[in-house]
């Protein structure tokens, strides 16, 4: 135990993987009406290491938060640095990961080939030993020669974060990344990500509706209220790693699942 | 930015980059350092087991024919409908006396195209060329047009116009003016054919460029891809089933083009062929020109999906017939 928690402070004094301050945004309105305020005067930050999760109703700006994270968006106001630089400014191939609901493949190329896309765009090449590898980290080495349309919804997630981490990222943005599943394939792939970060331990935000799921994975759970999306709670999860398998049915377990829908339900 | 090379074309497509250099150099060639895995045991055994989850093989795919039984299945209908209504026909001009000049019998149009087989052949031949150079022409161009209007709303706003211009302007009205300016030769032809096609394809580039799957185009640009890379392995080949759609639709129409501008002047083509059988009241011969375009039609169709079961295996139009 005394090993895993001293990793885990050594981590957190370095430079944080995730600094939004102070972040607001707003969409344009249609046809003349009021800009939508998505998002105002949010604070959030991620330590190297560290797995945060954002938990809110719809509509808080919690998948805005991650585009902007991701480069995908420009904020209206604040500053966001990813990895110490300007997530929406940077050139080449930033050591981030992203995993969305939709898995989004190329419909085109087998397992392996979307495994091999990341390589491509990150300006290398990877033989077909190292793809094997990379999907055999989550557990589909034996699909590898399949096109998307032959596996299984969850199948297909989990060849969307074979890709995302085939480039070793420091960084893992995960948007709702189960929520398209089955109940069966969501409780698999959230052991397989448990596995994945407690053995690599890189950075990860993590959206996500569910409060169990975000109290099984995180370290800390960041509480957002809708309209405009705001923080209301920042809650660590000092529960044991590696969680066990058979936490979820334990007292202390309970007890943080509570206190995180107890802020919900505040901020509601 | 770096030129494309064709090892890339086979990439696009194939999935594992370098695969056949991988092969060629007899073993991994890797540029990049992937770590070992830290735990092997884990790594190696697979969570799940392809025989125990998945009950269909991968599809075959490649250059191979369709079997012999599909081939059947396809074309046997068909046929048989084509011989039936070919068995009605000449029965009707034998019991009512159709006079020659009104319509031949098909008896008669089989042996116009039997007794003479090089004349009709030849005459397809250089309609096939001018509708195929037509296509190329008509088809490359507009694609080429696509790639820039798909990618800049400027050029998108200033060319679109004169493209509806040249797809509501009839043919007929504008190929007679192409035949005076460029003359005898193929010019006129393939300029004709390509008008034609422009517009089907210049439309279907442009929707097919810009139909990509939103969580894609997120990944892609979340790893920093540049617009080239955007458009090389995301944009071109999410665009094929509307290039073939566009192909499909604009193939008929190169070969009317082609026999449009024969027919104004032309010294050969199935065009030709057409004004002076006319003038003759010669109907064995203008039945045998239909037949004869008809066979280029449905060759250049066939082609052409046979092209979309190697290229498209992976679109859900390709899971039908």
């Amino acid at each position: 135990m005394s090993e895993t928690t001293a990793a885990v402070a050594a981590a957190r004094t370095a430079a944080p993987a995730v600094e939004l301050r102070a972040i607001s945004h707003r969409y344009p309105g249609r046809r003349g009406a009021a800009p939508l305020r998505s998002l105002d005067n949010v604070t959030i930050e991620a330590g190297a290491g560290e797995f945060v999760s954002l938990v809110g109703p719809s509509g808080c700006g919690k998948t805005t938060l991650l585009r902007i994270a991701a480069g995908l968006l420009t904020p209206s106001g604040g500053s966001a640095r990813v990895l110490g630089a300007d997530p929406a400014r940077r050139r080449g191939a930033p050591p981030v990961g992203l995993v969305t609901q939709e898995p989004g493949l190329l419909p085109w190329r087998t397992a392996a080939g979307n495994v091999a896309l990341t390589h491509e765009l990150a300006g290398g090449r990877a033989s077909r030993a190292d793809v094997l590898a990379q999907l055999g980290r989550v557990g589909i080495r034996a699909f590898a020669d399949f096109h998307p349309r032959e596996l299984s919804g969850g199948m297909r997630q989990r060849v969307a974060l074979a890709r995302a981490l085939a480039h070793e990222p420091r960084l893992l943005l995960m948007d709702e990344p189960f929520g398209a599943l089955d109940e069966l394939s969501r409780e698999e792939l959230r052991r397989e990500l448990l596995r994945i970060w407690e053995r690599d331990r890189i950075s990860v935000l993590f959206v996500t509706h569910s409060i169990r799921e975000a109290v099984l994975l995180s370290d800390r759970v960041v509480v957002m209220s809708p309209g405009p999306g705001r923080v209301v709670a920042n809650l660590p999860i000092e529960l044991p790693r590696p969680r066990a398998e058979g936490i979820e049915e334990t007292p202390p377990f309970a007890a943080h699942v509570a206190r995180v829908r107890a802020a919900l339900e505040d901020a509601a | 930015m770096r030129p494309a090379t064709t090892s890339d074309v086979a990439d696009l497509l194939d999935g594992i980059p370098g695969e056949a250099d991988a092969g060629a150099a007899g073993g991994a060639v890797s540029l990049r350092r992937v770590p070992p895995p830290r735990s092997a045991s884990r790594d190696e055994a697979d969570l799940l087991d392809a025989t125990l989850y998945v009950a269909q093989p991968p599809p075959a795919r490649g250059w191979a024919l369709p079997s012999r039984r599909e081939v059947a299945l396809t074309v046997a209908p068909p046929l048989a409908a084509a011989l039936l209504l070919v068995l009605v026909w000449e029965l009707w001009i034998r019991v009512r006396e159709v006079p020659l000049y009104l319509a031949p019998a098909p008896s008669r149009v089989i042996e116009t195209l039997g007794g003479d087989p090089a004349r009709f052949i030849e005459a397809g031949g250089v309609s096939a060329q001018h509708a195929l150079g037509g296509l190329l022409l008509g088809a490359g161009s507009a694609f080429l047009l696509g790639v820039l209007m798909a990618h800049s709303r400027v050029i998108e706003r200033s060319i679109y116009p004169f493209a509806i211009l040249v797809k509501v302007t009839p043919i007929v009205a504008v190929a007679p003016l192409i035949v005076i300016w460029f003359g005898f030769g193929v010019w006129p032809k393939f300029i004709v054919a390509a008008l034609i096609t422009f517009f089907p394809m210049l439309v279907n580039t442009i929707t097919g460029l810009r139909s990509i799957d939103a969580a894609t185009h997120d990944f892609f640009l979340a790893l920093g891809a540049s617009r080239w890379q955007v458009l090389w392995r995301l944009r071109l080949p999410s665009s094929l089933p509307y290039l073939f759609a566009g192909l499909r639709i604009s193939i008929p129409l190169a070969l009317i083009g082609a026999v449009i501008a024969e027919w104004i002047r032309a010294d050969s083509g199935v065009g030709q062929m057409i004004v002076i059988a006319h003038g003759d009241f010669d109907t064995p011969t203008l039945f045998g020109a239909i037949v004869v375009l008809a066979v280029i039609g449905v060759a250049l169709t066939a082609s052409l999906a046979l092209l979309e079961r190697r290229f498209l295996f992976w679109h859900d139009s390709s899971a039908g017939p």
